[in-house]
């Protein structure tokens, strides 16, 4: 086989695998899950370092008004939302390009306007850390209280996400 | 005639049907065979006593008859489409279609408007949903988590107990360096556009 044969049979199969995943409806979105992580700490907020963007104060209030996640400052290390698929899971990376935290979710069925039951879990420093069912509503999210880090937690944020809007 | 004859040639004997040297060679055989002989005037008498009593032929009675009535049938079969008169305007055969018309389409607005029976189980009084807390698996050995509904944050909350902290020589600056994040309390919801789930 010569170089011109194989890369024809690779193209062949490059068109034939993206046209098999366009007609797997187990493919199709149905919803989108954000996951955002937070460095929460009663020290020094800089201590997560120089380009942690501070929370708004909404968020702050609404943390803060749960005791066990009561801090005094909040900072935002990352976020990545990844599309809800129909029949298969997907991974959330947060804090990318690192896989400290990573977050896997799949539909235990079809989501509603308002909420989504996800088979759930944590993965931290590679290691599956919890496995959940978890019952997201549009204004209702998970927090998960992580583990320590600087001085401090980092707070793990899951949450539907709304659609993209055409066009974004 | 020294052997005796086949079965065929006997019974032509026997009946008066040969001639000839076939005939001459059977009488020389049948002059040792008185049953034989016996047999054949026994045939000869049978069938002259039957030639005595039936004619040698006869007529059928009444043939003319038999004719006539033939004829008859023939010519009334060949009269009846053209002596049938013709076929007199009925109101059933217009009501039988527009009731059947009728009882098709009665069907069909029974079968459009018909409602599922109800359960058989009433479940007016049975409450819509049970709360249930979520199932906790910590895989990790030392790990547990906690679940929680916190109303004053209008979240859920999971807390993980006994969860190797992170070395602080881990540095996230290079995640936390986007300027594009947003806030997840303040996006949080689900779009009502449901185009992009048809059915599951």
């Amino acid at each position: 086989m010569n170089r011109r044969t194989s890369i024809l049979v690779g193209l062949m199969l490059a068109v034939t695998g993206h046209a098999q995943a366009l007609e797997d409806p187990g493919k199709a979105k149905i919803g989108r899950v954000c996951v955002t992580v937070y460095h929460a700490t009663d020290g020094d907020p800089k201590a997560a370092g120089p380009k942690a963007v501070p929370v708004s104060a909404e968020t702050s209030g609404r943390l803060s008004k749960e005791q066990r996640l009561r801090f005094k400052s909040y900072r935002l290390l990352g976020q990545d939302t990844q599309p809800l698929l129909r029949s298969y899971e997907s991974w959330a990376q947060p804090l990318k390009p690192s896989d400290e935290i990573m977050v896997k979710f799949e539909a235990q069925g079809r989501p509603t306007k308002k909420s989504a039951i996800l088979d759930l879990e944590l993965w931290l420093g590679r290691k599956k850390t919890v496995k959940t069912d978890a019952r997201l509503e549009g204004d209702k999210p998970l927090y998960v209280l992580g583990p320590e880090w600087r001085g401090g937690h980092l707070i793990i944020a899951v949450a539907l996400a709304p659609a993209p809007k055409p066009g974004s | 005639m020294n052997t005796n004859p086949d079965e065929t040639t006997l019974a032509l004997w026997l009946e008066d049907e040969l001639h000839g040297d076939e005939l001459a060679a059977m009488e020389a055989w049948a002059r040792n065979e008185p049953e034989q002989l016996a047999a054949r005037e026994e045939l000869r008498r049978w069938k002259g006593m039957m030639a005595a009593a039936l004619p040698a032929s006869e007529e059928p009675p009444y043939a003319e008859f038999f004719n006539g009535r033939i004829r008859t049938a023939i010519h009334r079969q060949e009269q009846e489409p053209a002596a049938a008169t013709p076929r007199r305007f009925s109101w059933q055969s217009v009501l039988m279609p527009l009731a059947a018309c009728a009882g098709m389409a009665l069907t069909f607005w029974i079968g459009m408007n018909s409602r599922p029976a109800a359960p058989e189980i009433d479940v007016a009084g049975a409450p819509k949903a049970i709360p249930v807390d979520p199932i906790l698996y910590t895989p990790e050995r030392g790990v547990k988590a906690e679940w929680f509904s916190s109303p004053e944050a209008a979240a859920t909350v999971i807390v993980l107990n006994g969860v190797a902290a992170i070395p602080d020589s881990m540095d996230f600056s290079a995640t936390a360096a986007t300027g594009e994040l947003r806030e997840i309390d303040a996006t949080a919801g689900v779009d009502g556009n449901d185009t992009e789930t048809p059915d599951l």
